[in-house]
């Protein structure tokens, strides 16, 4: 599946690009395209997992995930 | 032109330093943060590597390293966003107007009230007179890591040591110590203020605060940052928080460029090379007997390297003016520093600075003793 997970920052982003790179997973740093009505422009993820230990393994490292979309 | 002004800024830059700008500004002049196209993306990953290489340089978080565009403002950010109501601040008596001013301000604002701890060639005395001064509504310390006029290195981590024992803040400016002298998160300072352009050999308008993890500091500006744009609040992350507006993409990419340079080099290397330099002039300065030196013999590790003289009863711009006419550039003045002027009893007259850098020759400065004979 594809994990679309929003982390606001564009330095969030890298960071958990970074991050997920280190693990094996291959993230794309995508500009949110419908950003949540409070939240405004921000940064996601798109990632291809089997599941969603990518989105574990940020919040684990401290990178505040804003939403999860599954595509 | 034999150039002995690199406490003002560094030049000449490193090679690579201009070589990345010129790329940057050719290839990367996109606004990092803001776009979702390509360009945009790889752009703010250049940006990234540079906070990750100031991370590995001072030990803060990437995320935690704010660009600014000097050291002032990140001091005047880290400070004015450190302080609340009624809060007593203490300073070292050598600062930089960039943190006596700020200070000053807000204590004329009726906000804080600060105290001025007096350097001592004794480090230990140095951190008990910072002791003495710590009241019970003393909120923040703020020192440089070194006298950008006399050199006179603070004991940065032991004054970090009794800032951490006592629950006080400590900013450190290391205007002139990063790059010749290491400092960071290791040294207990909470916030680490640095300019560019000057130890890191970077291009000038490039500075940095690097903020320590859970240390919260209010804005003193405000506006877009690419992220939360709903929000009419200032982002609580970093570095967006302290990032507003378009960044200086050349200048920080230029910035890493220099810290590569630094690392290539060896911090310890380049103080080494440059103390050198100061240790010579100043024993061949002791022989000229119209030479005035304010400091004892400039040993390793309590001072940068950084010597400050008058010349006769000349005042210190005449004999900058005439060093400048054979060929020398040095600062003279007071170094936006009267209180380390006032310390050293030369607020009258100011001071000429002499400041190598990792590219001056042993030959200049011996054309500078040479000339300065010849004055």
């Amino acid at each position: 599946m594809n994990l679309y997970i929003k982390v606001g920052s564009i330095t969030n982003a890298q960071r958990g690009q970074r991050l997920l790179r280190s693990k094996g997973y291959k993230p794309q740093i995508k500009k949110v395209e419908n950003p949540d009505k409070t939240e405004g422009c921000g940064y996601a993820l798109e990632v291809t997992a089997s599941d969603k230990l990518p989105v574990e393994i940020l919040e684990k490292n401290k990178i505040s995930v804003r939403g999860v979309d599954v595509l | 032109m034999i150039y002995l002004d690199n406490s003002a800024t560094t030049n000449p830059k490193p090679y690579n330093v201009l070589a990345a700008s010129g790329y940057a500004m050719k290839n990367f002049s996109f606004n990092s943060g803001r776009g979702g196209y390509g360009k945009s993306v790889l752009t703010a990953e250049r940006i990234y590597d540079v906070r990750e290489k100031i991370s590995l340089l001072t030990a803060y978080p990437a995320e935690n390293v704010a660009f600014t565009p000097n050291c002032t403002l990140a001091l005047n950010m880290a400070i004015k966003g450190s302080v609340r109501q009624g809060d007593h601040v203490i300073i070292s008596s050598l600062e930089h107007n960039a943190v006596s001013r700020p200070v000053d301000a807000l204590a004329q604002r009726g906000i804080i009230t600060y105290d001025i701890a007096q350097y001592s060639e004794d480090s230990e005395q140095t951190v008990n007179n910072f002791k003495s001064l710590i009241k019970k509504n003393t909120s923040l310390i703020v020192c440089m890591q070194a006298s950008n006029v006399f050199g006179c290195v603070f004991p940065i981590r032991d004054i970090g040591k009794l800032c951490s024992e006592r629950g006080i803040r400590f900013i450190v400016d290391a205007a002139q110590g990063l790059g010749v002298l290491s400092a960071g998160a290791d040294d207990n300072i909470d916030v680490l203020c640095a300019p560019g352009h000057k130890g890191l050999y970077g291009p000038m308008g490039t500075g940095f605060m690097a903020v320590g993890d859970g240390i919260s500091i209010e804005t003193i500006i405000e506006g877009g940052t690419g992220s939360s744009s709903m929000n009419l609040e200032q982002p609580d992350f970093l570095p967006d928080r302290f990032e507003s507006g378009t960044l200086n993409n050349s200048g920080i990419i230029g910035l890493g460029a220099g810290v590569d340079f630094v690392k290539s080099k060896g911090i310890a290397n380049i103080y080494q090379h440059e103390l050198c330099l100061v240790q010579m002039l100043y024993k061949e300065m002791m022989k000229n007997d119209k030479v005035i030196l304010y400091t004892p013999f400039p040993e390793k590790g309590l001072y940068a390297p950084i010597l400050s003289f008058n010349y006769s009863d000349y005042g210190s711009e005449k004999t900058a003016d005439l060093l400048a006419g054979k060929g020398i550039a040095v600062r003279a003045g007071l170094h936006c520093a009267p209180l380390a002027h006032g310390s050293f009893g030369t607020a009258e007259r100011g001071t000429v600075r002499i400041s190598p850098s990792v590219f001056t020759k042993h030959g200049e400065c011996e054309n500078f003793l040479n000339s300065l004979k010849k004055l």
